[in-house]
């Protein structure tokens, strides 16, 4: 009996999820030997004309990363969602954007123009990338870019969601584990929608560092505090991620001596990312006077960025007004 | 009749490409174009946020090779800060760089570009690939490949906090160091690295798994 199949895609993404996959280490040998690996670029030669050869639903399992920046992104999500039963927005980028979702706080000309008009860019002809272009042999095309960044759910629909950027191998492990165990009948895979290799609490409750009452007369940065190892983060005035963030990873950067970024996406029950973490930054500030609360929040440098670092492309505002200006 | 050749996508590696290859008339290559059919915006994304920042960001550039970017980050925000950083942080960030980069070649040539020659290039897909070297080559030297990017990026994580994307850098050096253990731990390991860097430099030429030239 021929084994079920797998593929892996990533879209608008860096390949780190790719990599977190290589890294279950000899785990590997057990997706080989439970699985035919069929479409998945960083490791085989199987082209996109293969996948759309393929008979719907053929591939069981999908993991699809990256985040839907062009139309080529959404017709291979489309592509893949016919082609398989169980699909995956695996990671960061394919759950809520990420850090490509940052891009949402341009208008896309504005991209554009950073990328060809620079100090240091050759471009007299001033160049913008074009669908079509008519070459003296024939007419070649690249994909037409967005305005937005997109998620993958906002393109297709989605079975669970994996998050992390990229997600923590041991939780790449446990989620292979679990599957090569509903192959074999002796397990359930969870309700659809589900979120799934992550916990259901926040950064903090896997911190080692001692919390005591958290407040703080001033937010400050990293490289200008001296830093207690063993004492929470942002009780020294280090802008921590961390209590809206969801547990997995087991406060890996927290332990290594830097700030919670938020890779791993709103906690649990958490509906916007930023909003929580507002929150939980406006309920550590010691100070009652609203002329004190206004210059102690001046020490968060960057808002924007902040509190909608990871999941700006997937939270209630997707987006900035700039991105939804159509420009010339 | 000119004819078209699209190879697409473009594989093995990190990024998304694709190549168009024209004939002309007498089947010989007219012109060929190396096409990359995305963006996602870095340049213009990281403007407006913090500096220190920096490292963190442009690790995203690539889940591949973070370090690189990590490291290119780290140098220039440590020049925005015109400081010249502790010794000891320029020996972990040099450390971690080298263990970055031996576990980068041996993931290009036993995964990404090796089963071309490994397997042939007229090999099947199917068999084109890390999984079918490891069939090939048994799993004895398969799991020495597998043991040294394990090794690899532990050390990564030893220094950069994290297997892939570190986040110990900072204007200035290093959010943490290392422990006497953790030293001798990667001393060991990179030993054991060498050996494996001989052994795929020796096998690559003489063995029955040996990387031959096409024979057209």
């Amino acid at each position: 009996m021929s084994k079920p199949k797998f593929a892996m895609y990533w879209a608008a993404s860096c390949g780190g999820c790719e990599i977190a996959v290589l890294n279950i280490h000899e785990k590997i040998l057990d997706v080989d030997a439970n699985f035919d690996v069929v479409f998945w670029p960083v490791a085989m030669d199987a082209k996109y004309k293969d996948v759309e050869a393929m008979e719907d639903g053929s591939i069981l399992l999908t993991l699809f990363n990256g985040g839907i920046r062009n139309d080529e992104n959404e017709h291979i999500a489309k592509l893949l969602r016919k082609k398989s039963q169980i699909l995956v927005a695996f990671g960061s980028c394919a759950c809520e954007g990420c850090i490509p979702g940052l891009a949402n706080f341009s208008n896309i000309k504005d991209v554009l123009d950073t990328y060809y008009e620079t100090i240091s860019t050759e471009n007299p002809n001033h160049i913008r990338p074009q669908s079509a272009y008519d070459m003296p042999e024939g007419t070649i095309h690249i994909p037409t870019l967005y305005p937005v960044l997109k998620t993958l759910d906002q393109v297709v629909d989605v079975d669970y969601y994996m998050p992390g950027c990229p997600p923590e191998s041991h939780q790449i492990a446990a989620v292979i584990d679990l599957v090569i165990q509903v192959l074999q009948g002796k397990a359930q895979l969870p309700p659809k929608g589900a979120t799934i290799g992550a916990g259901n609490s926040t950064v903090c409750d896997e911190c080692q560092r001692k919390r005591n009452v958290k407040t703080i007369k001033e937010f400050g940065r990293i490289q200008l505090t001296q830093a207690d190892p063993e004492l929470c983060l942002l009780e020294q005035g280090i802008p921590c991620n961390g209590p809206a963030t969801r547990s997995g990873c087991n406060a890996r950067c927290p332990t290594a001596g830097a700030q919670c970024i938020g890779c791993y996406g709103p906690a649990e029950g958490v509906i916007d990312y930023g909003a929580r973490l507002l929150s939980a930054f406006a309920s550590v500030i010691d100070s009652t006077d609203p002329v004190e609360i206004d210059q102690i929040l001046d020490g968060l440098v960057d808002p924007a960025g902040q509190f909608y670092r990871f999941n700006l492309a997937g939270s209630l505002l997707r987006a900035a007004r700039p991105a939804w200006k159509s420009g010339d | 009749m000119t004819q078209r050749i699209t190879i697409d996508p473009i594989t093995r590696l990190e990024g998304h490409g694709k190549v168009e290859i024209f004939l002309n008339d007498e089947g010989e290559v007219a012109n060929t174009y190396f096409q990359i059919p995305e963006l996602r915006g870095f340049e213009r994304f990281v403007v407006g946020r913090p500096v220190e920042e920096m490292p963190l960001l442009t690790n995203r550039i690539c889940g591949v090779c973070p370090e690189a970017h990590h490291m290119a980050a780290a140098k220039a925000v440590d020049a925005v800060y015109h400081v010249d950083i502790p010794s000891t942080a320029k020996k972990l960030r040099e450390l971690l760089y080298m263990a970055f980069y031996c576990t980068d070649h041996t993931t290009h040539f036993y995964a990404l570009a090796g089963p071309d020659f490994v397997m042939g290039p007229d090999a099947p897909v199917a068999e084109r690939n890390i999984l079918g070297v490891i069939h090939k080559v048994g799993l004895e030297i398969g799991g020495k490949v597998i043991q040294m990017r394990k090794y690899g990026h532990t050390v990564v994580e030893m220094i950069g906090g994290r297997k892939v994307h570190p986040c110990t850098s900072i204007p200035g050096g290093l959010t943490k160091g290392i422990t006497e253990e953790q030293r001798k731990e990667i001393e060991e390991m990179g030993r054991w690295a060498i050996e494996f860097a001989q052994f795929s430099r020796n096998s690559s030429t003489t063995s029955s798994w040996a990387i031959r030239p096409t024979s057209t």
